[in-house]
This record gives structure tokens, C-alpha cells and sequence, in this order.
């Protein structure tokens, strides 16, 4: 084994010689790699036929500025919360979806100039007379969805941080369903996914003018600063000879706003809008970001403590009635069993949180907390099929002559299964309920495609926001463990314990 | 009490039980005896309900089983006619004292409290009032028979009937358990027991009843049995359990 160790720091070596002139890499390798998020959608990347070359106003020009440096272009997909991450692992050389020029996010890479004037539109129902304008929202209390982490976010925390909430959806349509179906007040998005969603939302309306300017760059790791002065004279030259405002036209998101593109001010924004410091790092910036970790880390708590229980007891229902129910229960709760395993809990959440509420009309209260409802009925439905496996399993491991004999005894079946059949069961079912428990407890990462910030949602929105991904994942993981370990422990003691009594 | 006319169980193809008549008075002691497979252990089950059958009749007092009993009619026949395995069956998670309330507690609905001084009295008269608080697994088995006997006597049952109690010890346990049982026919209880101990067939039985192939072969008092046997099956029976 030590033999091979001197392997570790060649590889290093390499890699960073891999990082350290991307431009030459690129046309060594005769291909541009940059990463985005299809799911996103129109206008920006549009899947085609070829994966690696979609369409949309970002694939066309990456297509553009990759034939500009002799190269093809070649797309990587990757959740657009993590192109970052994407971006400083070396998996591709750039990383282009509509991501904001935004200070933090300079701390640890550079950027191109600014190829899109990007505004913010707000998007309400037509029918809902309390919100006309903008200033309707300096009164009250709104609920507004927004895609996380993103400078829709930012302007409405800064601009109404008193009566507004934001919700982080994962995608711009999703939003804009809450909307339609009531789940929200309204959600501030991109003008372009407003103006290319209109027709798919006829009940929803722009209210007030656009606000928040900003601008779409291309961001690129620090040290490949050639690569971003080529790509920076392919925008300009697209900028010139007007075959950016041709792909703009085509995909009907150009505006007058676009003119602006080619003003010097707005070209050295990048410039200006670099941070002088590199910003906190090292363990410093772990404990600047420890308080806003660990209130994540909390919801992550409770999402488990809260489902878990639940999905304890349908399991246990669940395996009782497939083992002594009557008969006609007995093939519905086997389809039950089996569908729940058989998807995925990401799905199990999509459906509860997006497709119900554009089925049934719901409460006010109960939207302000539907988010949580879904996680934790979602958890909990989907565990409580893998519970009731484990309790079938833990059932039927006892022994016929306990069953006779508590009956022989005069008990009723009801009683047999409740005083003596579940209490020997359930002792056996211990220690691989209580691993499921610590599955559950990472599982509750799912949530945040349901708008729940927990802690592993807050990790990407913390590692972009502070440029330094190893601190904030190590603090990230050592909180995991602190609170997942306690539980292994508890695991390893009842599994001794059940081995020693022996039931 | 018991009376059981032309009982027939099959199971699949296979017929368990082939018309099995039998009367147990009020305080008799019925040792029933026989080979392997000859639906001994069958016949007790079928009493208690634990096993239904296709034909036939069974009453205990005035209570006739059908064929297809309802859960209540069941409970009722069971609180009079209670059951001893040869396994035993002694609820693990339960502590011994416990294991003999829980009839009382849930079948007879009484508190613990109500319950608890028959518990111990029964206890002590299996010879295990020192034990009241041990769990099941720390018992050998001839205490965890004992144990059953005295859960199964906790809801005063009118009759008790004993698979094979003795079958899964050894000597000298299997004696403190049959002492027990010889106590209990000494207070007119009444008993059908399935056994392969002879001697105690012999000294506590009233009547002794062969059963073979899912019939009764003969049965009559136990001196007539052991000593001059009609049937050739009975003395085949004998000769076969004297050598082993």
C-alpha cells in the first residue's frame, strides 16, 4: 500500500496543471465544457437531439464562442445549485445559466462581461385585486416564490424584509404553478422565463415594472483568466457584428435593454464589482456561517423526529393488516407497499406538493405550511412502507405457539396481537428501525426540492455564497455526524440488547 | 363435561381424526395414550378450537362447538377449558407473574391488583413462589411448565387439557411436572392429558384411552388397559413403549 503513496501527490500535481491553463486544455482537447441546468428550461438550454449541443439562447451561444476558439462546445448537465461546485471540481471549463454577476460569487472565480441584461418580473393572478403594484407589498404579509439563491431572492429580502417571505422553489415553472393554484401570492422571476411562460399560465399577469437589473455572465475558475479574454472578445465580436441580438430575436428575448451590453461602464462591471478582500476563510468562516448551519440542521431534526413516529406506526398497521386483516385488505396494502417502494421519495414529494394543490382548493393556514406537511407526510408515507416490510419480517418471527397460546388462553386476536404478537415483534424490529431512522434523516435532503431549506440545501447556498466549499462541507458533515452518530450508537447498544434477551 | 361423538378432521387427503367419540365426566382424569400420528395431539386442539374440524360434535357442558365456531362462542369455550403445550409457550417479554395475570387481566378483565393474590397462591402451589419476577429464559424447563399450568389454571378454567407436558424435558424434570398434575387430579380437576408417561398414565388416570390411526382404539380403566388389553394395536402399543 505505502508503496504507491507517492501516486497521491503526482495526481495532484496533474490536476492542477489541468486547472491551471484551461485555454490551452481547451483546444488541445478540441472541446469547450461548460455546465448548466436543462431543467431550467426555455428559453436558456433546450434539450435536442444531440445532448451535448441543446438549444436555447445559452446553448446557440456557447456554440458561437466555442467555433470562435477552433473548438466544439460540449454541455454538462448539473443541478443548477451545484454549478458551482461543477465549476471547482475541473468537470467542465466554464459554467453558463443564467447566473447573476454577483459579488461573493467573484471571491473565488472570475467572470466574462456581461452577455444578457437580465430584470426581474413579478408575476401575480390576474383576478387578485391586493396586489396591482409594487407597493402593494409594503403592507401585509406576502408569500412570494423565487428561485433560491438567486438575485430575485436577495431583492426582495433587502427591498420588503418585513412583509415579505420567501420561498426557494427549484425550478421557475414550479413557482409559477403555486401561484396559479393559490400555494402563493406571486413569484419574482427572470423577465425572460415571465415573458416565454406567459402563454402556459393565461391566469397570471406582470405587476409593476421590472426591477433589480442585473447581468448574465460566464463564470469561469480563477486562474483561467486567457480563456475568459477569448471568450470576452467573443462576446464582443457577436456584440459587433449583431449575431447575439440575432440568437436574442430568435429565442424573442431581446429589448432595448440589450444596447446597453456594449457600454464600457457595463462592460467592466466584473471589475468594479470585485470584492477587495478574499473574504473569510479557514475556520473563521465556518463560524461565521456555524449559526445559520446549524438552524438548518435543525429542520433537518425535525423533519426526522416528526416523520419518522409516523412512518413507525403505518408500517405497523400496514404489516398487521397484510398478516391478519381481513382478505380484501390484504392485496390493497401489498399495491401500497410496493408502489411506495418502488418510486422514488423525490416523486413521492412532487406529487403531494405540486400536483394536489392544483386538484384541491386548500385553506390559508393550511398553505403557509404545506411545504412541511408534504416533507413530513412524504417521509413518513414513503418509510412507512420500508417499516412495514421490516414488521412483516419481525412478525412473522414469532412463533406460532405464541399466537395459540395467548388464545388458547381465552384473549381475543385483537388482544394476542396487541399485548403479546407486536410486543415480541417490535423488539426484534429495533435495531433496523432505528438504521432506517438514520436513512430517513439523510433522506430529508429530498425536502429542499419542496422549497424546506435544510442543511444540505444550505450547504450549497452557503458554499456559493462564501467561495469556500471545503470549510462549509466539512462544518456541514461534522454536523451531520454529530447528530447522526448518538443514533448509531443507540442502533449498535438495542441491537446487543435484543441478541442478549434472545426473544 | 367433554363429550365429543363421531369427530372427523382431515387435512387435505389426509384424515387426521376418523370418527372419534369420547366422554370426559366432571372431574375425571383422562390419560390418552397411543403412537405417533395417531391424532392424539389433533383431538385436543380440536376441543380448544385451535384446530376446526369437518364433522362431528363437541360440547363442553352446555356449549356445543360447531364446525365453523364465531370468535365469542370460542373465548366462552376456551375460558372453561384451558390448554398446556409441550413447548410450553410462556410469553418472553413478560416477567413469570405476569405471564400467569395475563388471563385474569384480559380475559377475565380484572386489575392487577384484583388479580395478583390468586397469581402468587398459584405460583407458590407449582412450587415457584421464589420466582415471581424471573423471566421466562431464565428458567429450566421443567419451571416454565409449571409456569404454563398455573397461567392456564389463572382463569379458573372448569377443565384443562395437557399435549404432552412432559415430552420436551428430561426425567427428572418431567417429574415435577407430573407431580403437579397429580396434585391437581387429587383436587378433582378435570384433565385430559396426551402423554407418553406410562407410570403416570397408570397411577393418576381414571381412564385410559388408546388412540391409533385417528380412532380410539379402546379405552377403559387403567389396570384393564395396562394389564389385559382387547385391542391388538393397544398391546403392540405397550409391548413397543416398555422396551424403549
Amino acid at each position: 500500500m505505502g508503496r504507491f503513496l507517492w501516486v497521491l501527490p503526482a495526481l495532484l500535481c496533474i490536476a492542477v496543471q489541468i486547472q491551471a491553463d484551461a485555454l490551452d486544455d481547451v483546444r488541445q482537447r478540441g472541446v469547450l465544457r461548460w455546465g448548466g441546468d436543462e431543467e431550467g428550461g426555455a428559453p436558456y438550454i433546450i434539450s435536442s437531439n444531440d445532448a451535448k449541443t441543446p438549444a436555447g439562447f445559452e446553448g446557440e451561444l456557447m456554440q458561437a464562442l466555442a467555433q470562435r476558439l477552433g473548438v466544439r462546445s460540449e454541455f454538462q448537465q448539473c443541478q443548477w445549485d451545484n454549478l458551482g461546485d461543477l465549476l471547482r471540481s475541473g468537470g467542465v471549463d466554464v459554467i453558463v445559466n443564467g447566473i447573476e454577476l454577483r459579488a461573493d460569487r467573484l471571491r473565488s472565480n472570475i467572470s466574462t462581461i456581461p452577455y444578457y441584461v437580465n430584470d426581474l418580473q413579478l408575476l401575480a393572478r390576474a383576478n387578485d385585486k391586493r396586489l396591482t403594484g409594487w407597493s402593494d407589498l409594503k403592507q401585509g404579509k406576502w408569500r412570494i416564490g423565487v428561485l433560491s439563491d438567486t438575485a430575485a431572492e436577495k431583492y426582495l429580502v433587502e427591498v420588503y424584509p418585513q412583509t415579505v417571505k420567501t420561498e426557494s422553489y427549484p425550478g421557475t415553472t414550479q413557482a409559477m404553478d403555486h401561484v396559479r393554484d393559490q400555494q402563493l401570492d406571486a413569484t419574482l422571476t427572470d423577465l425572460i422565463a415571465a415573458n416565454t411562460y406567459r402563454d402556459r399560465y393565461p391566469t397570471l399577469h406582470f405587476v409593476g415594472e421590472p426591477v433589480g437589473r442585473g447581468y448574465f455572465v460566464i463564470y469561469l475558475r480563477s486562474d483561467d483568466a486567457r480563456l475568459r479574454d477569448e471568450l470576452n472578445a467573443g462576446i464582443r465580436d457577436m456584440l459587433a457584428d449583431g449575431r447575439l441580438q440575432a440568437i436574442y430575436e430568435k429565442y424573442k428575448i431581446w429589448n432595448e435593454a440589450q444596447r446597453t451590453l456594449g457600454d464600457p461602464d457595463v462592460q467592466s462591471t466584473p471589475e468594479r464589482m470585485k470584492p477587495a478582500d478574499a473574504g473569510s476563510r479557514g475556520i473563521r468562516v465556518i463560524l461565521r456561517n456555524l449559526l445559520v448551519l446549524g438552524e438548518s440542521a435543525t429542520v433537518t431534526v425535525l423533519l426526522s423526529v416528526l416523520s419518522m413516529p409516523l412512518a413507525i406506526l403505518i408500517g405497523l398497521l400496514v404489516a398487521l393488516g397484510r398478516l391478519y386483516g381481513p382478505a380484501i385488505l390484504r392485496v390493497p396494502l401489498t399495491i401500497y407497499v410496493e408502489v411506495i417502494r418502488g418510486t422514488p421519495l423525490m416523486l413521492q414529494l412532487f406529487v403531494l406538493f405540486y400536483v394536489i394543490p392544483s386538484l384541491i382548493p386548500m385553506p390559508d393556514d393550511l398553505k403557509r405550511n404545506f411545504a412541511w406537511i408534504c416533507a413530513i407526510a412524504g417521509l413518513a408515507i414513503n418509510y412507512s412502507a420500508y417499516e412495514a416490510e421490516i414488521y412483516r419480517a419481525g412478525l412473522l418471527a414469532i412463533p406460532v405457539g405464541q399466537m395459540e397460546a395467548a388464545l388458547a388462553l381465552g384473549m381475543t386476536r385483537r388482544q394476542t396481537l396487541l399485548r403479546i404478537i407486536v410486543p415480541q415483534a417490535v423488539r426484534i424490529v429495533i435495531p433496523a428501525v432505528t438504521n432506517d431512522f438514520i436513512a430517513l434523516f439523510k433522506d430529508t435532503s429530498v425536502c429542499s426540492a419542496i422549497t424546506i431549506i435544510e442543511l444540505s440545501k444550505r450547504y450549497s447556498i452557503v458554499a456559493n455564497n462564501t467561495g469556500r466549499p471545503l470549510e462549509i462541507a466539512l462544518a456541514t458533515a461534522i454536523l451531520y455526524m454529530l447528530m447522526s452518530y448518538p443514533l448509531s450508537l443507540l442502533a449498535r447498544r438495542l441491537e446487543k440488547h435484543t441478541k442478549r434477551v434472545h426473544v | 363435561m367433554i363429550s365429543i361423538s363421531h369427530l372427523v378432521k382431515r387435512h387435505g387427503t389426509l384424515t387426521v381424526l376418523n370418527g372419534v367419540s369420547m366422554a370426559v365426566r366432571k372431574g375425571e382424569v383422562v390419560a390418552i395414550i397411543g403412537p405417533s400420528g395417531g391424532g392424539k395431539s389433533t383431538l385436543l386442539r380440536c376441543i380448544n378450537g385451535l384446530e376446526t374440524f369437518q364433522d362431528g360434535e363437541i360440547t363442553v357442558d352446555t356449549l356445543k362447538l360447531s364446525s365453523k365456531p364465531d370468535g365469542e362462542s370460542l373465548r366462552k369455550l376456551r375460558q372453561r377449558v384451558g390448554m398446556v403445550f409441550q413447548q410450553f409457550h410462556l410469553f418472553p417479554h413478560m416477567s413469570v407473574l405476569d405471564n400467569v395475570l395475563a388471563g385474569p387481566r384480559y380475559v377475565l378483565k380484572q386489575s392487577r391488583a384484583e388479580a395478583e393474590p390468586l397469581a402468587i397462591q398459584l405460583l407458590e402451589r407449582v412450587g415457584l413462589g421464589e420466582k415471581l419476577n424471573a423471566r421466562p429464559e431464565q428458567l429450566s424447563g421443567g419451571q416454565q411448565q409449571r409456569v404454563a399450568i398455573a397461567r392456564a389454571l389463572a382463569v379458573k378454567p372448569e377443565a384443562i387439557l395437557f399435549d404432552e407436558p412432559t415430552s420436551a424435558l428430561d426425567p427428572r424434570m418431567a417429574n415435577e411436572v407430573l407431580s403437579v398434575i397429580t396434585d391437581l387430579a387429587e383436587q378433582h380437576l378435570t384433565m385430559m392429558v396426551v402423554t407418553h408417561a406410562m407410570g403416570f398414565a397408570r397411577k393418576v388416570a381414571h381412564t385410559v384411552c388408546v388412540m391409533a390411526e385417528g380412532r380410539v382404539a379402546e379405552s377403559g380403566p387403567p389396570q384393564q388397559i395396562f394389564e389385559a388389553p382387547n385391542q391388538e394395536v393397544t398391546k403392540r402399543f405397550l409391548l413397543q413403549a416398555a422396551t424403549t
